[in-house]
């Protein structure tokens, strides 16, 4: 009987998928974090490799047989999803840890350059630019505890910059100068942009002609996406002295009239769509959550930093129905395909799970983080910091961060497609799996 | 030591394109003291006896940086990157390689006066990068351009000359009048839609901005490395269109 419910249920997602799937981060507008078919139950391969110049913290996402994404070496790549060839790449004048969204013949990107691209997809030549008041990322003094306590010190964990969203023709994405932005995705101009109190490197979700997003002011914002005017908004935790727990980095998801938000004061928070009142949080007791939740058959699927737990509630009431001890932080965000959920672990891991039971089916571990250069991780392939983070005074955490995102960790959330898996990594490769 | 090298190559009888020849891609990586770095290169025949290469090095933010002065023997290969990791007093970083096994090379890197080792295997075909490439621009571009950009408040006038070369791609000259004259060395002439872009990379300055034709001005801005200074240019009287 369970298994006929569960066909039905897939039956149900499968169409869900189809009818909204676009090249967009988390697999469409509202962020489900859901793909279609079923992705690989077991490993077989290391399809190939595509080596860049730089870490790789965007996501993929794939159109037509091409699959795209952003380089922290500036370029902008299109890639054959078959052999691993490059088609074409743009460069930028910064890092690009952002996600490309394709509508059309367009991607659309933006750079910590403090641009805004749109280009060609089938050739990567420029369409427009839209220049906002520039990059920056979330800072504060006295950040997590370093020293001295009055100096500023920007968070080297703001890794991301926000991927846009495309719907209604117009183009959404926030920005380090705290804005949301809504351009006119033909021609770049200005529809509307949304300020908020600090820094915006989360990813927006559209559902029903509405805008949601998180800010660095640790506000949550719904937005009219014609007017740009606000709905609703839901405040997160404060954190006045460290900085610590404050903020969200996580991009919602928005299933069924719930939006579903991470948050770095270390709650889930499962809101109302429509009025932004709460339904219920799961508290990782001080442990940030930094991963962009999927939701799939009624489950919402998140993982968490320090605490390396990985976690199934479900959606309606938040009850927690599996919990696993991960190895190492979370940030890459789960994806779901079929049965199976798909993890980068900041550790170099790519995991496997069983959708139900959050058992780990298989993994896969980056070159990078086999070779453990410096020993940052122990030999279980935790994060060993009594030996990189020796002290919290001076240029110390900077480096110690450095080194930590320097051994093969994924940040990049998978792109599944039929049977092959598809991420980036620190090491500069963005691997395919199958 | 390079010098050997590369002569005793050029004495080589035969350029070794075959299996088991420097043909393909290379993957391995340089050991510098305290920071391996992984290495990729692309090596293929090109016309006229010439070879052709790409270089890719993670952490350094290269990616399909060109090879230049590539010489190829029975012995090994050696190359260098031109301006890319280049040192006023040492010159450019070059690669010297040899052969150690049908798929496996070893050699060294000099950079900077240090010289580091390095190894690499082959694991496939080639995919050697092109560099961007001039195009030809539209008529409407084919002028002489000039405005005023602000640096430190001083004003400075930009000239920008575009010339389109029968069927070739299209050169510029970027003129700068601040306190003294600068000839900006141009190597890329780009029309991509409405935007012109012109490129200086020797001095790491480009102009990169959209014509818009009720105007007839091209509306940008000038790039010096991560810096933009808003610019518009105007066709300067009696330029031809």
């Amino acid at each position: 009987m369970r298994v006929m419910v569960n066909a039905i249920a897939l039956a149900g997602l499968a169409a869900c998928v189809a009818a909204n799937a676009q090249s967009t981060f988390r697999g469409d507008a509202a962020h489900s974090g859901t793909f279609g078919g079923n992705g690989p139950r077991q490993f077989h391969r290391v399809k190939w490799t595509f080596p860049t110049g730089d870490r790789i913290v965007s996501s993929p996402v794939h159109k037509d047989g091409v699959v795209y994404f952003g380089g922290d070496d500036g370029y902008v790549y299109a890639v054959d999803a078959a052999d691993g060839r490059q088609r074409w790449k743009r460069k930028t004048d910064g890092p690009v840890p952002a996600t490309p969204a394709i509508d059309g013949n367009s991607l659309y990107v933006g750079s910590y350059d403090g641009k805004f691209y749109a280009l060609d997809a089938r050739t990567g030549a420029l369409q427009w630019k839209f220049t906002t008041d520039g990059e920056r990322r979330f800072e504060a003094k006295g950040l997590h505890g370093m020293l001295p306590k009055n100096q500023t010190i920007p968070d080297a964990y703001d890794v991301f910059l926000s991927s846009p969203v495309v719907a209604a023709g117009a183009v959404y994405f926030g920005s380090g100068d705290g804005h949301l932005y809504a351009l006119d995705a033909k021609s770049g101009e200005l529809r509307w942009k949304f300020k908020t109190g600090d820094v915006v490197h989360a990813s927006p979700a559209y559902a029903d002609g509405v805008v949601f997003f998180g800010s660095w002011d640790s506000w949550f914002y719904a937005v009219d996406a014609r007017t740009g005017q606000q709905k609703w908004r839901f405040h997160g935790g404060e954190d006045a002295v460290l900085h610590n727990q404050v903020g969200f980095q996580s991009s919602p998801a928005v299933v069924n009239g719930v939006v579903y938000t991470g948050c770095r004061d270390s709650n889930l928070y499962a809101l109302d769509a429509a009025t932004g009142s709460e339904k219920w949080r799961y508290s990782a007791n001080g442990s940030w959550v930094i991963t962009s939740p999927a939701v799939a058959l009624g489950k919402v699927i998140f993982g968490t930093s320090d605490s390396s737990l990985y976690i199934v509630a479900d959606a309606t009431t938040g009850k927690v129905i599996a919990q696993v001890q991960g190895s190492a932080y979370m940030f890459s965000s789960p994806a779901v395909a079929g049965s199976v959920v798909f993890t980068g672990v900041l550790n170099g891991l790519l995991e496997a799970r069983d959708l139900d039971s959050g058992k780990l089916l298989w993994e896969f571990q980056t070159d990078a983080s086999k070779r453990n250069a410096g020993w940052i991780l122990t030999a279980d392939r935790k994060f060993n910091t009594p030996l990189f983070y020796p002290s919290a005074w001076r240029e110390s955490p900077i480096v110690a961060t450095a080194q930590q995102f320097a051994i093969g960790g994924i940040f990049s959330s998978p792109l599944v497609v039929g049977q092959a898996v598809y991420f980036g990594s620190t090491d500069g490769n963005l691997y395919a799996l199958e | 030591m390079r010098r050997a090298l590369i002569g005793c190559l050029l004495c080589a009888p035969a350029l070794a394109c075959a299996a088991g020849g420097p043909d393909g891609r290379w993957e391995g990586s340089i050991r510098i003291p305290g920071r391996e770095l992984p290495l990729v290169v692309d090596l293929a025949p090109g016309t006229a006896g010439r070879w052709t290469g790409s270089l890719i090095i993670a952490g350094l933010g290269l990616k399909g940086a060109p090879l230049s002065n590539i010489v190829v023997g029975d012995a090994g290969v050696a190359f260098d990157l031109g301006a890319v990791l280049q040192n006023s007093t040492y010159g450019p970083a070059t690669f010297n390689a040899r052969m150690t096994g049908d798929a496996s090379m070893a050699g060294e890197l000099r950079q900077a006066g240090n010289v580091a080792p390095f190894t690499l295997a082959k694991v496939g075909r080639a995919q050697v990068e092109t560099s961007p490439a001039s195009t030809p621009v539209r008529r409407d571009f084919e002028a002489a351009w000039t405005g005023q950009v602000m640096l430190g408040d001083y004003p400075r006038t930009v000239t920008i000359t575009v010339v389109n070369h029968a069927g070739a791609a299209a050169t510029a000259t970027f003129k700068v009048v601040g306190k003294q004259v600068t000839d900006l060395a141009v190597d890329l002439v780009v029309e991509e839609g409405e935007f012109l872009r012109v490129e200086s990379s020797a001095n790491r300055v480009t102009f990169e901005g959209r014509f818009v034709k009720d105007r007839d001005e091209i509306g940008g801005s000038v790039a010096l490395g991560a810096f933009e200074l808003p610019l518009v240019l105007r066709r300067v009287q009696g330029s031809a269109s």
